[in-house]
């Protein structure tokens, strides 16, 4: 049987109720921006400096995209340094290429029986930055490419970046694939040399003083809240 | 006709989501832990406080809305809808802790992200993300796909028969066993029981990848939970790529279409009844998208010269497509290179992939395998109708544990949804053509997100406009919870202006 509905509850106290919950969700909203790593540092920078990865960019590449029945031609002769964008943006153009590319190594260094997959990332944050959030600048998403190094380079590795880490910088030297003839692999660098340019090592963690106290006393407040909800369980339950 | 809410309605949602909330909190202080057993203090810290935040509002709301009324089918879609969208509001805390997201927003879209198993991020450098939160963003994929809800209120108790309203909110229909709360026990046993295989299958895996065992486990436990639940998150920015390895892949493959497979099947499967695969109308349905989609894809591949020998077609292109399927959206391709090096054609069956999606009553998203089974079946018999005499019984039959005679309203039903999610998909895409992006662009990055799928073009990406990152929001949950708790929740608004629905 359907309840009766004799009681609804009035307007003005929903109006009421919404406003607390939006006073709350802002409280959360306040607290967190005021918590958070360089919260209120005039140097803090937001903004995608990578512009490349802005999809909405016209490309400009020497050879035309691939499209279904159109063959490429082949290019003119073209500069060997490249970045990550460039690569992912024209791959046609630079499908077979020597390409000298830099980066920051990245995660692992995955050692099969010929060489080594590394993933290697030229973004804002393996050129100068550093890692987050050493620093308060945030430049968008990470951009990189994966290379294949034959055993010998191995040995030059020194330090992979990860949380806290700076990973070595290093350049290489390699022939970039579409579609890599020997590992099947999609967009990689088959690297002849790689050196070494800034040697990678720990990044600094910000100082969060802030949060000590924070956690201590919300915590303080849940502990007790949970007490409190327990013990209202023992009473029900005799 | 639904009328204005009275105090027990309020009591009733406001209750039920707290507890949500509050399972939440509780689930937070494993990141916690992890995070000062490997000295993350900063980060463990800032689990603390957003553990906090949730029991406090949960427990508030425990102590000051408890009640016995019965929770009816509208206040189970209501709160299911309410507990989505609250639910993150404590989880994005740690995110913005970690200094990686550039707003709140960021922050609480990524945890959306996380419960709603698309695996779309606005994390900026990645890379140097922390481990302890990199877990937290994949065990908020593993609870989403489990359901927060159905987590919640079956493991931390008390929910009772009141739990079978709120089952249903959170877009699963079947009931397995005849009791929810053992319907939803016998969930956490499959995946149990595949996170035990299944981390197992990819740490040994990784190993051979070239890992060091740490760190392979570390990765095994989050690759598993991102594929299993058909999530989509990495721990890297390069995705499934980062690990360069076939083997990988193919346990991945695995996890990936048993995420995809309804649990009821896992249930036939679980007793022995192997043949259900090839009977079931949602396998076939599944097979037969899988291999068309997959065909036309190598047509376009083909086409476009990206790939010139079948071994790399075959390895990439359908590691591609059963992800997009299987809506999960790790890739071994870079997102740009759908725009750019793959033709029109190709990154077509994935978007064609991702709208379809897997099984009901599975992790996966998308318009589901079943309604599109039934409409092709419902079709079917309206041709056969036009074709055979006008005194002739047409009947038509679909296999989904037991044969079943196919219903107008069944047909009827699966239509509807299938033109909201088309709508839900185009609506984005039509946002995305305000803010200058191409068509194919906009609607593949539309669908990814309504579809939970996560494939990503580059579209989404930290500086994306912020009216973007609200819809994206709105698509992810609208399409996780298949809009009829959605729909519940905004009735209960509209009826609060207006006095009635």
């Amino acid at each position: 049987m359907s309840r009766m509905r004799s009681n609804p509850v009035d307007r003005s106290r929903v109006a009421l109720g919404a406003l607390l919950t939006v006073l709350i969700i802002s409280g959360i909203v306040g607290m967190a921006e005021w918590l958070r790593p360089h919260a209120g540092d005039p140097d803090r920078v937001v903004v995608n400096e990578s512009l490349a990865a802005d999809p909405r960019l016209a490309l400009n590449c020497p050879e035309p995209q691939a499209r279904e029945g159109r063959r490429p031609r082949g290019a003119p002769r073209l500069p060997t340094a490249v970045t990550s964008g460039e690569l992912l943006d024209c791959p046609t153009t630079w499908d077979g290429r020597t390409v000298r590319y830099s980066g920051e190594l990245i995660g692992a260094v995955l050692q099969r029986r010929e060489g080594a997959w590394l993933q290697v990332n030229d973004d804002e944050y393996a050129h100068g930055l550093g890692p987050l959030p050493s620093h308060p600048n945030l430049r968008g998403g990470n951009a990189g490419i994966g290379v294949w190094i034959p055993r010998t380079l191995i040995d030059r590795i020194q330090t992979l970046g990860g949380p806290r880490q700076q990973g070595d910088v290093v350049e290489l030297t390699g022939v970039y694939h579409r579609v890599d003839p020997h590992s099947r692999e999609v967009a990689i660098i088959r690297a002849t040399d790689l050196r070494v340019l800034i040697s990678g090592g720990p990044a600094t963690a910000p100082v969060a003083p802030r949060r000590v106290v924070t956690a201590i006393v919300l915590g303080s407040i849940a502990a007790g809240f949970l007490i409190a909800q327990w013990r209202q369980r023992r009473r029900f339950r005799r | 006709m639904l009328f204005r809410p009275d105090r027990i309605d309020f009591r009733l949602i406001g209750f039920y989501t707290g507890r949500v909330v509050w399972g939440v909190g509780l689930a937070m202080l494993i990141p916690a832990t992890f995070a000062f057993a490997i000295g993350e203090i900063n980060e463990g810290l800032a689990f603390l406080i957003g553990s906090s935040v949730a029991l406090i509002v949960g427990v508030l709301s425990s102590l000051t809305l408890r009640t016995r009324a019965p929770l009816r089918t509208t206040h189970g879609l209501a709160t299911v809808a309410l507990a989505w969208l609250t639910a993150p509001l404590p989880a994005a805390i740690p995110l913005l802790l970690s200094g990686h997201y550039a707003s709140y927003l960021d922050a609480y879209f990524e945890a959306m992200s996380g419960f709603a198993t698309i695996g779309l991020t606005l994390a900026n450098d990645l890379d140097h993300l922390a481990r302890s939160v990199n877990l937290w963003r994949h065990l908020m994929q593993f609870m989403g796909g489990q359901g927060i809800v159905v987590v919640v209120l079956t493991i931390f108790a008390s929910g009772g028969g009141q739990v079978g309203t709120l089952y249903t909110g959170e877009g699963r229909e079947e009931k397995i066993v005849p009791n929810v709360i053992s319907t939803a026990r016998f969930i956490w046993k499959v995946a149990l029981v595949y996170a035990s295989l299944g981390t197992t299958l990819l740490w040994s895996a990784l190993l051979v990848a070239g890992l060091q065992p740490l760190s392979a486990a570390y990765h095994a436990v989050n690759l598993f939970m991102s594929a299993f639940d058909t999530g989509g998150f990495s721990i890297h920015s390069s995705s499934a790529a980062f690990y360069r390895s076939p083997v990988v892949e193919a346990v991945l493959m695995v996890l990936m279409l048993a995420g995809a497979f309804s649990f009821a099947l896992h249930y036939q499967l679980w007793r022995n009844r192997v043949d259900e695969l090839g009977r079931n109308i949602e396998t076939r349905t599944l097979a037969l998208s899988l291999l068309t989609l997959f065909t036309v894809m190598c047509i376009g591949l083909a086409r476009t010269e990206t790939f010139t020998e079948f071994g790399s077609l075959f390895r990439v292109g359908f590691f591609q497509v059963v992800s997009a399927h299987t809506t999960t959206g790790l890739s071994t391709v870079p997102g740009r290179l759908f725009v750019t090096d793959w033709g029109m054609l190709a990154p077509a069956m994935l978007v064609a992939a991702m709208a379809i999606g897997g099984m009901a009553g599975s992790t996966a998203g998308g318009i589901k395998a079943i309604r599109v089974g039934v409409l092709a079946k419902g079709l079917r018999g309206d041709i056969r109708r036009v074709l055979l005499p006008e005194n002739a019984a047409v009947v038509e039959t679909y296999h989904s544990t037991t044969r079943q005679v196919l219903r107008s309203e069944q047909v009827r039903q699966a239509a509807m949804l299938l033109v909201l999610f088309l709508l839900l998909y185009l609506g984005g895409g039509i946002l995305g053509l305000f803010y200058g992006y191409d068509m194919e662009l906009a609607l593949f990055e539309s669908t990814a997100a309504a579809s939970s799928a996560g494939l990503s073009v580059g579209l989404v990406r930290p500086d994306l406009e912020w009216p973007l990152k609200v819809v994206y929001i709105a698509q992810m949950v609208i399409g996780r919870l298949e809009f009829v708790s959605i729909f519940a929740l905004a009735g209960y608004v509209v009826s609060i202006v207006r006095g009635r629905v």
